[in-house]
């Protein structure tokens, strides 16, 4: 079963979307690792590697992840890790679309996403990913 | 008769495009799942005794209004949210709102001050300043309130309450400002913040003891201050229908009712400083009725149940924010317009003070142009439309009172059935008011995702993205990290005197030991004494077995 993990980064406490979209994968079929609030890059790879997740979704109502989603990719780089990175959240505006894109992260689903297109979404992504853990080199 | 159909059958006027359109295989029900009938009639209220049930505004039991004249005699609070980047910048803001008209003031504290959080604090670093202010220092009070007169304006927090009551009574004292003129409220959330959007860590016993203190202090020191807002308007935004979030509300505002009397407080002390914080939905009737039953229940549990004599403590103050949940990212205008028909409800509904969540909230904490058409809207319905003409003007409406009827009893069953699952205080540390929480969330998606809920521009009138462009700008700009303010803190952690800190926190953990003393008093000390909230807090953890480090606190809470 494909397996993914979903977070929440720093102080960000504001769950709903998280739980969310946690609920949507779980029942198109996933495997959901839920990792919930106070989650920082170093604890959520940690997360990732003992879980051996495909994919890493993280979801946002704050501005923290301007601050975290390079840390962490730059961390999941440095362990050898392409278990691609999804971030979400209704207040991700354009710019931060392109923002994000441009850095490395797969996908971004702003406000109003239909769910069908996130399911789709991480049923892609698993399917092409390696498997977690395994080194990218 | 016509007037005696039954059925849920709709019929539209006959003409262009004009069909019968029938709802008789579905039941109608309010956002909270009340049946609801296509129209209501003398019998529906035949049970309700004008003077025993409704009476007049200013009379017992308030379902009408809390004072006689209500809006005649003031327009309700008029206020917007307002924190972000240092306790300065926060300062200008509250300046400009003041000049603008705004009556009271709204501060909320950045997410790790509702964490309880020194913004120095490596988790802290990312966030603060960004979702509200950095309140972590008597400083921090010290700069957001310079200027702005402590008696006067109304001052109203969502910030930890034994800070914000120990803050404002030392700049009281610094100013000479007598402490019985210090107006305004802060909110107490003891059971359900580590569920919802205020987890701090601590044991809920250490959470349900400082609300106590807080609201315990402020009826000897701050008598015009209500430190003891029932806040349901943050469980709320998880998607808790009407019943729900009067019940829950309950729920917690009698557990600490029921810990002061056990301290010895009593009850007219304090029963008159007690308030709500509600949300407005877009269920306009329902809403209505929501305030109107709360008015009742209140007057009637007051003197009834818990005793008070003092009328005043049979009066609800409530105080209402528009619901943030019912905001759209897409078409921004469109929450304009949300914000307008939630604000009247409360305004019908006859509350206390009434805050609009701005049109930009979808993407971040008001911008200044945000906030003034909030404010704005507030005015419009005080100046232009005539509603504050007449106290209760939707009383004796068949409907309005056979909905307000039905809410009540929903709600009073549902604290019975919440509180005979046992112990409040066990329920939250086991996770039950999580498990309701949660399925509030998936109820919602659910509504939303089969349309049993229309929004529009979510699942109904979708425009596309590139046309949807309009205030879209405004609202997706952003501001910095407020480094200075962590620059500040570590700052103030060199140059005070730190042997004086050691005893203050020393003085606070002890206290905390003594369940019945009141941790404000050295609270104040500490701060006066350049100890952070962090550290305080940690001092007090150390009493209820929980690790000083906010960190660990968390990590063993989760």
């Amino acid at each position: 079963m494909a397996k993914v993990l979903i977070s929440l980064l720093g102080m960000d406490q504001h769950e709903v979307g998280a739980l969310t979209v946690s609920r949507i994968l779980r029942d198109a079929g996933f495997e959901v690792i839920y990792l919930g609030r106070f989650q920082t890059p170093d604890s959520i790879v940690r997360a990732a590697l003992e879980e051996g997740v495909q994919a890493i979704g993280i979801s946002c109502y704050s501005w923290e992840f301007r601050t975290y989603v390079p840390q962490l990719l730059q961390k999941l780089k440095e362990e050898g890790l392409a278990i691609p990175v999804v971030v979400g959240g209704g207040i991700l505006g354009e710019e931060d679309e392109a923002w994000l894109r441009a850095m490395g992260v797969k996908g971004v689903f702003r406000a109003g996403s239909p769910e069908g297109d996130i399911i789709s979404f991480f049923r892609e992504l698993v399917a092409t990913s390696p498997q977690a853990g395994m080194s990218v080199s | 008769m016509e007037g005696q159909q039954r059925s849920n059958c709709v019929r539209l006027p006959k003409g262009e495009g004009a069909e019968e359109v029938s709802a008789v295989s579905e039941t109608v029900t309010t956002e909270s799942g009340i049946p609801i009938k296509h129209i209501y009639r003398p019998e529906d209220v035949a049970s309700v005794d004008y003077d025993a049930d409704l009476g007049d505004s200013g009379s017992y039991p308030y379902t009408r209004g809390i004072h006689p004249e209500m809006f005649r005699r003031r327009p309700w609070i008029m206020r917007v949210l307002a924190g972000e980047g240092t306790p300065r910048q926060t300062n200008m803001r509250l300046r400009k709102l003041l000049e603008a008209g705004q009556t009271g003031i709204d501060v909320i504290g950045d997410s790790p001050t509702m964490s309880w959080l020194d913004s120095d604090h490596p988790l802290a670093a990312a966030s603060v300043g960004t979702q509200g202010v950095p309140l972590c220092c008597l400083d921090d009070y010290r700069e957001l309130l310079e200027d702005i007169p402590l008696d006067g304006v109304s001052l109203s927090w969502s910030a930890p309450a034994p800070f914000v009551v120990a803050a404002l009574t030392c700049l009281a004292e610094e100013r000479g400002t007598p402490t019985d003129a210090v107006r305004g409220s802060t909110i107490v959330v003891p059971l359900y913040c580590e569920d919802c959007s205020y987890a701090t860590g601590h044991p809920v016993e250490m959470r349900m003891r400082l609300a106590v203190d807080a609201i315990e202090f402020s009826a000897q020191r701050l008598p015009n201050f209500h430190a003891f807002v029932e806040d349901a308007y943050y469980i709320s935004e998880v998607g808790l229908n009407a019943v729900e979030e009067l019940a829950l509300a309950l729920v917690e505002a009698r557990a600490i009712i029921r810990s002061l009397l056990a301290r010895g407080v009593p009850i007219d002390s304090f029963g008159h400083r007690i308030a709500f914080l509600l949300t407005a939905r877009m269920d306009f009737f329902e809403e209505i009725a929501k305030y109107r039953a709360l008015r009742r229940i209140w007057a009637r549990m007051m003197r009834e149940e818990f005793g008070a004599q003092d009328p005043r403590s049979w009066r609800l103050t409530i105080t209402v924010h528009t619901s943030g949940i019912s905001l759209t990212a897409s078409q921004l205008p469109n929450n304009i317009v949300r914000g307008a028909y939630e604000a009247l409800a409360a305004v019908l509904g006859g509350c206390q003070a009434v805050e609009v969540c701005a049109f930009d909230e979808p993407f971040r904490v008001p911008t200044l142009e945000a906030a003034t058409v909030a404010l704005r809207t507030l005015q419009i319905i005080a100046y232009e439309t005539g509603v504050t003409r007449v106290a209760d003007p939707l009383g004796g409406s068949y409907y309005v009172e056979a909905l307000t009827n039905e809410l009540e009893e929903r709600v009073l069953a549902l604290v019975r059935d919440i509180e005979s699952k046992g112990d409040v205080l066990e329920l939250a540390r086991t996770g039950y008011f999580a498990s309701l929480f949660h399925r509030a969330i998936s109820r919602r998606h659910e509504a939303l995702r089969t349309g049993a809920k229309k929004v529009v521009g979510i699942n109904v009138l979708v425009m596309p993205p590139e046309e949807d462009t309009l205030l879209r700008d405004l609202a997706e700009t952003k501001f910095q990290v407020a480094q200075e303010q962590i620059e500040k803190v570590r700052e103030l952690r060199r140059r005070r005197d730190q042997a004086r800190v050691r005893v203050a926190l020393a003085h606070v953990a002890s206290t905390a030991r003594e369940p019945s003393a009141n941790l404000v008093f050295p609270i104040m000390e500490a701060l006066k004494a350049g100890a952070t909230m962090g550290e305080i807090a940690g001092a007090v953890r150390t009493a209820y077995q929980a690790p000083r480090s906010p960190l660990e606190a968390r990590l063993l809470a989760l």
